[in-house]
């Protein structure tokens, strides 16, 4: 559902991706994680197609995120690290407009609304402006609005910073409850954040993958922190390859 | 289309639910009243004057040069566009510069609408707030053709000249308004850029040859005398129509070029 190879993105002189690969396969939930500053941002909006890499390739949902930007797009369900809030509409009416501007109109349009708003927990403040809501609500209201077109591919951008401990573990379960029918592409530098919700936990440091790993009981937890840290320790992982397979033989092991 | 009508309500909304809009339109009317007031009552003093002095030398015809439409109507439109050239720059400061600033624009730039689509329903959203200012024109000239008797004509063209003036500068407020980051900094330039447009032929004057057609050529008031005065050539329609393209390509350009930094 998601390919990536060869992913290279400079800023001036400043090289922030080096060379990322990596694959995500249909309905599954795989977290993007590493330090910040590691490259997660550059990587997720080169695939939601709001930046260009400078070389390599990125397919998602099969179309190019060069090439058929607009087939990207029309796929894609996409909530920024800074979620694009329009503060002074209500919640019912942003929505209404993400919604139109993905192309659900008419009763559809409603129905998408009504059912993104109970599903993100909206429902108490959809008519109010979202420039009064607390940090935990405006987060949700970004969520729905990744979600509010059914997209086939979700990518999220630290989806639970922010929200306090009751939130995070609902919108956890939010996100656990897309597998199999949408694939998620989620990141965040909190391990446990992962380690609960993904089922694969892609490791970025510096602009490389340092780590691909599966979560299973063996890995979440303390093998999971294990794995981060000594993926990110760069002077513990002298040479990481370009290729991801090598390093997660190497640290798995 | 109907993500072009999406973008179009959102603007509108945006625009409405802020107190800018609602402060120019009152300004742009408390001016505009002003204006209208003094040229009117400079009219009065005068007719009445005038009226002493025909009847002194019992010769009415003098009433008869006395003329609403250059006296009070071309004044007027001039005085609009002066409120034009302020006004504008802060109705279009926020239109991309804010989305920039709360990140909406990522949404924008990840969501199936192209360049062309998103400027034309953020223009078109635009257009329709300061489009009240011409509103706020016809307000003004509806009185004059209640209580007196002006020609229809040169009304007619001076209104048509306001719109085409408004749409002109709110491309060009708009494109501005892409560029940068900061709604502080699209106003200064954009109110910098018109002003310039104003004055750029005052030294046409003590210019000759091709300076000088060069300078009378950009200057937006010379463009727009013949809308005001009813006497509108086609190189008038052209230059605004062209400022309007230039602004939107702009736009266009620079919100499609932001992928590619």
């Amino acid at each position: 559902m998601i390919e990536v190879s060869g992913l290279v993105k400079r800023y001036g002189d400043r090289e922030a991706l080096s060379g990322v690969t990596f694959r995500v396969e249909r309905g599954e939930i795989v977290g993007f994680l590493g330090p910040n500053g590691a490259g997660k941002t550059t990587t997720l909006r080169i695939l939601s197609t709001f930046l260009t890499q400078d070389a390599g390739e990125a397919k998602v949902a099969g179309f190019d995120v060069l090439k058929s930007s607009m087939d990207v797009r029309r796929r894609l369900g996409y909530l920024p690290e800074q979620p694009p809030l329009d503060l002074d509409h209500t919640v019912r009416e942003y929505l209404g407009f993400c919604a139109a501007l993905r192309g659900v109109a008419g009763k559809a349009r409603r129905t998408a609304i009504e059912s993104v708003v109970d599903r993100c927990g909206l429902a108490p403040v959809a008519g109010r402006l979202i420039g009064n809501l607390s940090k935990g609500y405006r987060q949700r209201v970004g969520l729905a609005q990744a979600l509010v077109h059914e997209p086939e591919v979700v990518i999220l951008d630290e989806p639970t910073i922010g929200l306090d401990p009751h939130q995070i573990r609902e919108i956890r379960a939010l996100i656990r409850g897309l597998a199999g029918a949408h694939t998620v592409l989620l990141s965040s530098h909190i391990l446990p954040e992962v380690a609960m919700t993904c089922s694969r936990a892609i490791v970025v440091h510096r602009g490389r993958i340092a780590a691909d790993v599966p979560i299973d009981t063996e890995t979440a937890g303390r093998g999971l922190e294990e794995t981060f840290l000594r993926a990110t320790a760069a002077d513990l992982v002298p040479e990481v390859p370009d290729t991801p397979a090598e390093p997660e033989e190497e640290v798995v092991s | 289309m109907s993500r072009i009508y999406a973008l179009i309500t959102r603007e509108l909304r945006t625009q409405v639910y802020s107190p800018v809009a609602w402060i120019v339109w009152t300004l742009f009317l408390f001016l505009a009243g002003w204006f209208f007031f003094s040229l009117v009552y400079q009219f009065a003093v005068i007719v009445e004057n005038t009226t002493g002095y025909a009847e002194m030398m019992q010769n009415r015809d003098i009433l008869e040069r006395l003329n609403l439409n250059e006296m009070v109507i071309a004044g007027l439109f001039s005085n609009f566009l002066v409120l034009l050239v302020f006004l504008i720059p802060a109705l279009t400061m926020r239109s991309f510069a804010e989305e920039r600033k709360q990140g909406t624009d990522e949404l924008l730039l990840t969501a199936p609408v192209t360049p062309g689509q998103l400027v034309a329903g953020k223009y078109l959203g635009q257009l329709a707030v300061s489009g009240v200012l011409v509103l706020g024109a016809v307000f003004y000239v509806a009185i004059l053709l209640h209580y007196g008797d002006p020609e229809r004509g040169p009304i007619a063209t001076g209104l048509a000249g306001l719109a085409l003036v408004v749409a002109a500068l709110t491309a060009i407020g708009f494109a501005v308004s892409t560029l940068t980051k900061s709604q502080v900094v699209a106003a200064v330039a954009t109110f910098v850029l018109f002003l310039l447009l104003y004055v750029v032929d005052w030294p046409a004057e003590s210019t000759e040859g091709v300076t000088q057609a060069f300078l009378k050529a950009l200057s937006l008031p010379a463009h727009f005398e013949g809308f005001a005065k009813g006497n509108v050539h086609s190189v008038d329609v052209v230059y605004f129509v062209s400022l309007l393209a230039a602004g939107l390509f702009t736009a266009k350009t620079a919100i499609a070029s932001q992928r590619w930094r």
